[in-house]
């Protein structure tokens, strides 16, 4: 259904109609793609599957027929690790921090930053393949202290701790809408909603429950995620780099995730609007507000890198002049200059102008350099940190040259991160979209009533 | 649930001019007692320049003591103003409108008093003055233009500048109304101050886009500020103190103590002019929301700082953070950080009946920045009170009379000013809460009416 064009009101200023849909569209909006997979759809979900298998392929072929005693062959697996844990493992929290300032635009685009926690089992997967590759914690620095069990353990109760509150968070917010579907559909598909809507009926105490599950698993997510990254960032690149002490680092790792998430967030709502049927539900209004936060984040990815550089120049201990010269000028200097270009510069420079920052094209573009400044900024870390030898040294000697990839890491990159994308697509069949009870809920939150000489837009605020 | 009620124009004027146009018995006993703990404040000031520093605790090689702390601490408070009224002001988040104005002028009453202490903790601050007019350029001795002690006054003083004309620009419309609402000196003041306002529609399009403009510059001053405090500590190589983390560390500390004194400062301007009916329990929930977040946010820092000074293994750093752990007074004031700023405050915000309890929120506002005080004391001077390999003399600091009459002084400074303000200028914003009373709607939610508010989109 195309979105309704400017509606004049007493000859005065006039507003665009949007959301002015009764519910009945909205749910039939929702069972459109969980009824019929359109051949687009169909063939986006095959292209992202090859790719999967083409990844899965190369890392066989690649870093596990090495096997696990040198990192290096690993880099880019980590790599794909850290970019997919950046992104689509950061994407709910987005979901979850909307909920929290109770942004009434939020309602059409919660669903699709949800739907990536499908994905995380891809990040999950390889990182078991990489905790294998970190060294005992005796005699190097870590921030384990010597606990029983550090670094592998901890590490890998975080990671499952953050993928089972993923799935529960996505599972939540979609299970009212997995009984509308149940109460839609026929045969099989009545069947496969019945179980996962689990006797969801609707009464006041479910709904509660709803609210409840949802802001808990919500909250515990975003606490879980930066305690994962806190502990991924420190483990898996600090530790590994010889003299890198850098207390910011874990914070701007997290910082660049959330900044990323919002990314893919946008990117995923420009393409939903373009492709998937969106329009009607996603306008100006979300893509301004998500271009402010897309400008706020890139704005503190910079301040974060820039505490951390401008310490290190200050000191200029031999120990900092290595980690300037591997980290910042002389090694991994072009990853640099494209990540800051892309996650900096690019949202700065585009989103700092209203005009495009009010349009839907110019957020989705930042979104998606930002995705691409995202994969250089995985690039530098994680080739830097998986390319010294010796980890027990007080601080780097010697400058390992720059990590250049293959044949084979550009397939694993590439091919995993197409199959994570695959299974978001996968997730579109069994969570509709949009959310019908949110959106639903949001009608009758917004009102347009006379004002003055005008008319406005009214948004409800029950609490 | 929302509390707003539907009062008409001349009523909110009437009530929230209260203030200006009455003194309370309150305010009285508010300006004595205030005023005769600033005596004590400046007669101490007189004392330790007329003495020298050797009245204080400061000595070889704890030259930062107390009055540096405090400098730190009401740095901090002051991002309360950039913090509410900025942020809330672009993201249009409705809460704001009661407190925006408190917290700006804590934002330049705290910076103020912040300014004053490492000038007077040289102890000869004329002195000051002359390492700076006339500098000897001529003995070929040039200032470090990259030392943050050089950065730091510059950006002060650029903060400073940028909240009076923030100030000043969010309050012209209320200078206008004050100037309609009053007579004779009173009158000719305000005259003067409303710029000619008169609330035409170009007027108020450049007093709002001004706002705005001002609002985001001042974000970036705001970060800055906070960031080159910490870099005068940071960039020295002194152990722990050498930190990465510090610069985002101590923002977030400084918008938790900051926001919390909002809360405090809130609770007080409710009760003390009876603004029950603006500052209302729906504003100490967000608000209190909005602590969970900063104040959770704070503690990461916080232990990633511990963490990473532990990480090292460096005997200088395992030797200061002995010190700060074990010896005598940094565990309790550890204790303090811990519990005052965060483990007793933030679990108690997690709940909405708690954050609509006012007494309770302003109790756990104060002891938050009990919490934030020590938290700085126990940053900044175990760092120069160890000893290292080429100190020969040292002495531990232990903080005298002149320095805690200097500590509680400046909170009576910044009270003092606080309330003489409010004798001038309204402390909520009139023509704000107007603005949100007309923009205000409800709607009917099946069998509920629900509180609405207009939206652009």
């Amino acid at each position: 259904m195309a979105s309704h064009d400017i509606t004049a009101h007493n000859g005065h200023r006039s507003l665009p109609r949007v959301w002015d849909l009764p519910p009945q569209q909205i749910v039939s909006d929702g069972l459109q793609r969980i009824r019929a997979a359109g051949s687009t759809y169909r063939l986006l979900v095959i292209i992202t599957a090859i790719l999967g298998v083409v990844g899965v392929v190369a890392l066989i072929a690649g870093p596990v027929l090495s096997g696990w005693g040198e990192r290096q062959p690993w880099t880019y697996v980590a790599v794909t690790f850290g970019f997919l844990m950046s992104t689509v493992g950061s994407a709910p929290c987005v979901s979850v921090a909307t909920r929290l300032v109770r942004g009434h635009w939020r309602r059409p685009v919660n669903r699709l930053a949800e739907l990536w926690a499908a994905a995380m089992i891809v990040p999950l997967i390889l990182f078991f393949l990489l905790v294998a590759l970190l060294p005992n914690t005796e005699g190097r620095p870590s921030l384990w202290f010597g606990w029983w069990g550090a670094p592998w353990l901890w590490d890998s109760l975080m990671m499952i701790a953050l993928v089972i509150c993923g799935y529960a968070f996505l599972y939540t917010a979609a299970r009212p809408d997995m009984a509308i579907v149940r109460d839609q559909v026929d045969g099989n598909l009545n069947g496969r909603f019945t179980r996962l809507a689990r006797g969801f009926r609707g009464s006041i105490r479910e709904w509660r429950t709803v609210d409840r599950a949802v802001a808990y698993f919500g909250a515990f997510y975003v606490l879980l995620y930066v305690g994962t990254m806190t502990l991924i960032s420190s483990d898996f690149i600090l530790a590994l780099i010889p003299g890198n002490n850098s207390a910011i680092f874990p914070a701007t790792y997290t910082v660049q995730g959330l900044e990323s998430g919002i990314a893919l967030t946008l990117v995923t709502a420009g393409v939903m609007r373009a492709w998937g049927g969106a329009r009607d539900y996603l306008h100006k209004e979300q893509f301004f507000a998500l271009g402010k936060l897309q400008l706020a984040l890139g704005l503190l990815w910079f301040y974060f890198h820039w505490t951390e550089f401008i310490i290190w120049w200050y000191g200029r201990t031999p120990r900092e002049t290595a980690l300037l010269r591997l980290l910042y000028f002389d090694t991994y200097f072009v990853p640099l200059v494209v990540a800051f270009t892309l996650m900096f510069l690019a949202p700065l420079t585009i989103l700092l102008w209203n005009r495009i920052r009010a349009g839907v094209v110019g957020p989705i573009v930042v979104g998606a350099l930002v995705l691409v400044g995202q994969v250089f900024e995985q690039i530098r870390l994680y080739s830097s940190s998986f390319s010294p030898n010796n980890i027990y040294e007080g601080e780097l000697t010697v400058i390992p040259p720059a990590y250049v990839p293959g044949v084979l890491d550009i397939l694993i990159l590439v091919g995993l991160i197409g199959g994570a994308v695959c299974l978001g697509l996968l997730a579109l069949r069994f969570v509709p979209y949009p959310s019908i009870w949110e959106v639903t809920g949001g009608l009758w939150l917004r009102a347009r009533k006379p004002f003055y000489k005008t008319e406005v837009v009214v948004i409800g605020k029950p609490d | 649930m929302q509390e707003r009620h539907s009062f008409s124009d001349e009523r909110i004027i009437r009530d929230l001019l209260r203030p200006v146009t009455q003194t309370s018995m309150m305010n009285w006993v508010g300006f004595i007692v205030l005023g005769t703990i600033l005596t004590a404040f400046l007669f101490a000031v007189g004392w330790m320049f007329y003495w020298g520093v050797g009245v204080t605790g400061l000595n070889r090689a704890a030259f930062w003591g107390f009055m540096i702390v405090n400098f730190v601490f009401w740095i901090g408070i002051s991002h309360a103003g950039v913090m509410i009224s900025a942020i809330l002001r672009l993201t249009q988040a409705e809460w704001r409108r009661p407190v925006t104005r408190a917290a700006e002028v804590m934002t330049m009453f705290s910076l103020m008093t912040a300014l004053l202490f490492p000038v007077i903790h040289t102890g000869r601050p004329w002195r000051t003055l002359y390492w700076a007019f006339p500098y000897d350029f001529w003995r070929g001795i040039w200032p470090d233009v990259r030392s943050a002690l050089v950065m730091d006054p510059s950006a002060i003083m650029t903060y400073l500048t940028g909240t009076i004309l923030f100030v000043y620009i969010t309050t012209i419309p209320d200078f206008a109304l004050l100037r309609d609402h009053s007579t004779g000196w009173r009158h000719g003041l305000y005259r003067v101050l409303a710029l000619g306002f008169k609330g035409e529609e170009r007027q108020w399009k450049m007093q709002i886009i001004t706002g705005f403009l001002l609002a985001a510059i001042m974000l970036s001053i705001f970060v800055s500020v906070h960031s080159i405090v910490s870099w005068d500590f940071a960039f020295s190589l002194d152990p722990v103190w050498h930190s990465t983390v510090w610069a985002p560390y101590f923002v977030i500390g400084a918008v938790h103590s900051g926001v919390s004194a909002v809360v405090t400062l809130m609770a007080l301007m409710r009760w003390m002019f009876k603004f029950d009916n603006y500052i209302r329990h729906e504003h100490f929930d967000a608000i209190g929301r909005l602590l969970v977040v900063v104040g959770t946010t704070w503690m990461w820092f916080f232990l990633l700082d511990i963490f990473f000074d532990l990480w090292r293994q460096d005997p200088a750093d395992d030797a200061i953070m002995h010190m700060r752990f074990f010896e005598w007074p940094y565990p309790l004031l550890l204790a303090f950080v811990w519990i005052f700023g965060y483990f007793i405050p933030v679990p108690i915000w997690a709940f909405r009946r708690f954050r609509r309890n006012i007494k309770l929120m302003f109790w756990t506002s104060i002891m938050v920045n009990i919490g934030m005080w020590a938290e700085r004391y126990w940053l900044v001077v175990p760092g120069l009170q160890a000893k290292y390999q080429w100190t020969f003399s040292w002495l531990p600091y232990r903080p005298g009379p002149v320095e805690i009459t200097l500590v509680v002084g400046s909170f009576a400074l910044v009270g003092f000013l606080l309330l003489l303000f409010a004798k001038l200028v309204p402390p909520v914003p009139v023509w704000d809460e107007l603005e949100g009373q007309h923009l205000a709607a409800e709607i009917q939610v099946g069998k509920r009416t629900v509180p609405a508010i207009v939206r652009e989109f």
